[in-house]
């Protein structure tokens, strides 16, 4: 009887949780939409770019709600994604109370972003990794690795990392992988300039002039200083392009990229892309990913981690806050895991980094209505010098 | 210890001491505004015991009413009564201190890690850390801070083991002195002592009376500081550089100069928490850490991060292993030291600022030292493998490549590009000035330069002391024309020049910038000296002025 009661406890406390995770998500995340909404006028952004488009050179001209509508199939198949890698239904909801109160998803909805469009795609995949079943294995991998590489052709370097995967698991899906890249590769050859054109916009990490300025004043610098030995050993085009290149890896693998207004989305917003408050749990997750004994789980995340980073870090702009959003996954797992990890812990330090999250993230979130609600539209205008319609 | 350990220590030191002493008086280019201040104030204390305002030994510099913390001047004292008002004395205290916190570094990592391959590792690299060097070089007090403050902490480590009324008294004394050098130590010890209750509360409690006569000892000698902090001038300093002031919050968060009104939910002070949040949390970006923390060149271009780029693995597995290892005691005063460490910082006006971070840098030394011994016991020890000699030797070239990279950044694109921001050429006009006094009825200087607009404010007079090595005497006694932006002792004028209007005063000699002079409106003739930048660039004109006779 005594065991039945506490079942009972538990389960209605479960709903008590979900109901208040829902209850506060879903409120906060109206407002915030609907401020949003009123703060600047639906523009939008970087449809220019994408491969399938370019090759056929069309477009297309999307209203403003289907973008919200993506990001309600965003919340689907993130609920299924955590569902599958955490096993319990909090976590699922609260994965998606994370979605909903990141101002990240929230401007990209407002700015018409294609990068929301492409979260889908990553969803796919991911999803297709975890599932059970072969069937949906291999049609959810194949969709979102084909619609990836149709969008943009960087996410070529996925191949290797799933071929590697799936290799002596699933014949099936690597004969669908191989199809899908060659026939995308093949659609090349319909219109190799967009091609060739596609593939440069995309990659343009070292396009900066500063980048080689920079290495031609220190390269004189030396020469006058009488070192000309050393001015091509030391410092070169190629030794300078390196450290530029782990400059932007790490900038991609900080969490204050994510978690702070370090790089403002758009130019402009004084907005976090994820609350502070989830900063927390998202570096317990990782710890919790480091000191985790599952080396095949651990090899594929990270490689995808790295994968789903590249179209941001091969871009000239560091960090590509659009782009990297395809990298946000991870992190709402991250988060999930992290608080998952406390939890499980069953430690008083533990609870208290939990209260310590969530009630930065309750702060947060009410300050930065206010901020969007009286500020933002007016810094709209100051950093992009638009006029609101 | 073996000899062997000696030996070893000493070549640190003997290394590190090289690297602070060489070529210190040309490289950081030239004295800045603060070094000066804190020569002319420790000579004017040597010969008459009063600062340049004749308060008689002050605890708080007013020297350009940013109120200097007392203990660098005081340390520069007997370094200008051995080596005279020069350029050496005034930068030798920092440096002397910097390669004695080499050994101090040694022994606070052995007691931390108990070990001596980890101690010998952190010497090293603190030896070579471009974060401590770049501030070893010329006059900085964080740095002497930063070097009590491992004193301290390591006798206060030495206390715990055995309580002692010597260790009690010198572990205050070193802890409280670290609180007279520098700002940031003034929140940050408290915070460690708070760290330190925390933690160590079972050996409190046990040991009760002896922790009493340490917190005593504490709270007497700090006394006067906490005073001068709350009531006295320290406070004017505080609220000068006060995280409110920062242009980023005004401009950004603020929306500053618009009028734009807060509401309930978002009125300043929340919005301040978070972008001090935000603040704190950009010192842990892999830009400042690796790539441009210390700005040693022009804007743009990289330079070093506090810390070398090999360090970036051996900073990862130092974190893993002190994160993992439960049985390292003292792994709390690590991970406090970091954490706290960076409040201060914060607090401030300012993005990113490595000087009032350096308090931190001994910890994540030792954090590299850590992860450094692992890696190289792993590739020593777990037997040889074609894969791993490879690695390692890839490795250490790039090691090589990344200290000689450092080593130029240091010897030539710094001194070159950074010269402005050490003041380069007011050594210069001042020397000028100082040679032609006599032949002047009025010598003008212009406060303000800059080459690529007029922004930077200097202070001149204060290189004519230094450099005339003017009597402090009767600098303190004689009367100063002290009006609006106007200051001026004996023949000499610090006010804004402007040579439409200033170019008919009889026999007169103007020094300021090409803002202030443009180059093409003056004949050649009256032009008596060019100061360059190091790069290169005209930083002053010299000019005759033409008077009333003249056309």
């Amino acid at each position: 009887m005594k065991i039945k009661m506490n079942a009972l406890i538990k389960r209605s406390n479960s709903k008590i949780n979900i109901f208040f995770l829902i209850g506060f998500g879903g409120v906060v995340s109206i407002i915030l939409r609907f401020l949003v909404l009123n703060a600047f006028p639906f523009s939008l952004t970087n449809w220019s770019n994408i491969y399938i488009l370019s090759i056929f050179e069309t477009g297309f001209q999307f209203p403003s709600f289907f973008f919200y509508l993506v990001s309600g199939i965003n919340l689907l198949l993130i609920y299924r994604l955590i569902s599958q890698y955490i096993g319990r239904r909090i976590y699922a909801y609260m994965a998606i109370v994370v979605y909903l109160l990141s101002p990240w998803f929230i401007y990209l909805e407002r700015f018409g972003s294609f990068f929301l469009v492409e979260l889908v795609f990553v969803l796919l995949l991911l999803n297709g990794i975890g599932s059970k079943s072969l069937r949906e294995k291999v049609f959810f991998t194949s969709a979102g690795y084909g619609l990836l590489i149709l969008s943009h052709l960087v996410f070529i370097v996925l191949l290797p990392i799933l071929l590697i995967y799936f290799y002596g698991h699933s014949k099936k899906i690597i004969t669908s992988l191989v199809i899908i890249t060659l026939f995308t590769l093949g659609l090349g050859f319909w219109n190799t300039i967009a091609f060739v054109e596609t593939i440069k916009q995309d990659i343009s990490i070292f396009e900066d002039p500063g980048l080689i300025n920079s290495v031609n004043t220190f390269q004189g610098n030396l020469r006058d200083a009488g070192f000309s030995f050393f001015d091509k050993i030391v410092i070169n085009k190629y030794e300078y392009y390196f450290i530029h290149l782990v400059r932007v890896i790490l900038i991609h693998i900080s969490p204050v990229s994510y978690f702070t207004a370090q790089y403002s989305m758009y130019g402009f917003s004084n907005l976090a892309p994820i609350s502070v408050g989830f900063l927390i749990p998202c570096m317990v997750g990782l710890w919790a990913f480091f000191v985790s004994t599952d080396m095949r789980k651990k090899m594929i995340l990270f490689l995808l981690g790295i994968g789903l980073m590249i179209p941001s870090i091969v871009s000239k702009k560091v960090p590509d806050m659009e782009r990297l959003v395809l990298f946000s996954p991870i992190i709402i797992l991250l988060i999930i895991v992290g608080f998952n990890y406390l939890w499980m812990q069953k430690k008083l330090l533990g609870r208290v980094l939990i209260i310590i999250s969530l009630s930065l993230l309750l702060f947060q979130n009410v300050v930065f209505m206010g901020d969007v609600a009286s500020k933002e539209h007016f810094r709209y205008q100051e950093f992009l010098g638009r006029d609101i319609k | 210890m073996s000899r062997t350990i000696w030996v070893l220590l000493l070549t640190i030191v003997f290394l590190g001491g090289i690297l602070r002493f060489w070529g210190i008086t040309s490289n950081p280019p030239s004295l800045n505004i603060d070094e000066v201040s804190i020569g002319y104030n420790a000579y004017s204390i040597l010969k008459t015991g009063k600062d340049e305002y004749g308060t008689l030994l002050p605890l708080s510099f007013k020297s350009v009413g940013d109120y200097k913390p007392p203990v660098l001047v005081y340390l520069t004292v007997p370094s200008i009564a051995l080596f005279g008002l020069t350029e050496f004395a005034v930068r030798f205290p920092t440096a002397l201190i910097s390669t004695i916190g080499i050994v101090i570094m040694f022994f606070f990592a052995r007691k931390l890690s108990s070990s001596i391959p980890i101690a010998l590792a952190a010497a090293l690299l603190f030896a070579i850390s471009p974060w401590v060097l770049y501030y070893s070089r010329y006059g900085v007090e964080a740095t002497v801070a930063m070097v009590f403050l491992m004193a301290g902490a390591l006798l206060l480590l030495k206390f715990i083991d055995k309580k002692t009324f010597i260790r009690a008294l010198l572990a205050a004394f070193f802890l409280v002195l670290s609180m007279y050098a520098y700002h940031t130590n003034r929140l940050l010890v408290p915070l460690l002592g708070l760290a330190f209750l925390l933690f160590n509360r079972k050996d409190i409690v046990t040991h009760f009376k002896k922790y009493i006569v340490f917190g005593v000892i504490f709270l007497l000698l700090s006394c006067p500081l906490f005073i001068s902090t709350l009531y006295g001038p320290d406070k004017t300093r505080a609220q000068t550089t006060f995280i409110t002031r920062d242009i980023e919050y005004q401009r950004v968060v603020l929306l500053q100069p618009h009028e734009v009104e807060s509401n309930l939910l978002s009125n300043d002070t929340f919005l301040l928490i978070f972008h001090g949040v935000r603040k704190y949390l950009n010192y842990f970006t892999p830009n400042f850490l690796f790539i441009n923390g210390l700005n040693m060149t022009r804007m743009g271009s990289y330079n070093l991060g506090v810390l070398y780029l090999f360090e970036i693995p051996f900073l990862f597995v130092g974190l893993y292993l002190l994160l993992r290892n439960k049985s390292w005691k003292t792994r709390w005063l690590v991970f406090s030291w970091i954490i706290l460490g960076i409040i201060p910082a914060s607090l401030t006006q300012n993005e990113q600022h490595p000087l009032r971070t350096l308090v931190v840098a001994p910890m994540a030394i030792i954090l590299s030292a850590i992860g450094l011994v692992f890696i190289v016991r792993k590739l020593l020890l777990s037997g040889y493998s074609l894969k791993k000699t490879f690695a390692g030797f890839v490795f250490l070239l790039f090691i090589i490549w990344n200290l000689s990279y450092a080593f130029m950044i240091f010897s030539v694109q710094f001194p070159r590009e950074k010269s402005e921001s050490f003041m380069g050429g007011t050594k210069e006009t001042a020397l000028f000035a100082l040679q032609h006094q006599r032949e002047y009825d009025q010598i003008f200087f212009d406060p303000v330069r800059g080459i690529e607009g007029p922004y930077i404010v200097s202070i001149p007079h204060m290189y004519l002391l230094f450099y005339g090595k003017y009597d402090p005497h009767t600098y303190q006694t004689e009367p100063k024309n002290q009006g609006n932006e106007v200051y001026g002792f004996s023949n000499y004028t610090i006010r804004k020049v402007n040579w439409n209007s200033d170019k008919r005063l009889n026999n007169s000699l103007l020094i300021a910038s090409p803002w202030s002079l443009p180059e093409k409106d003056i004949p050649e003739y009256l032009i008596k000296e060019k100061v360059y930048l190091s790069d290169g660039k005209l930083a002053f004109l010299i000019v005759e002025t033409m008077g009333d006779t003249k056309d």
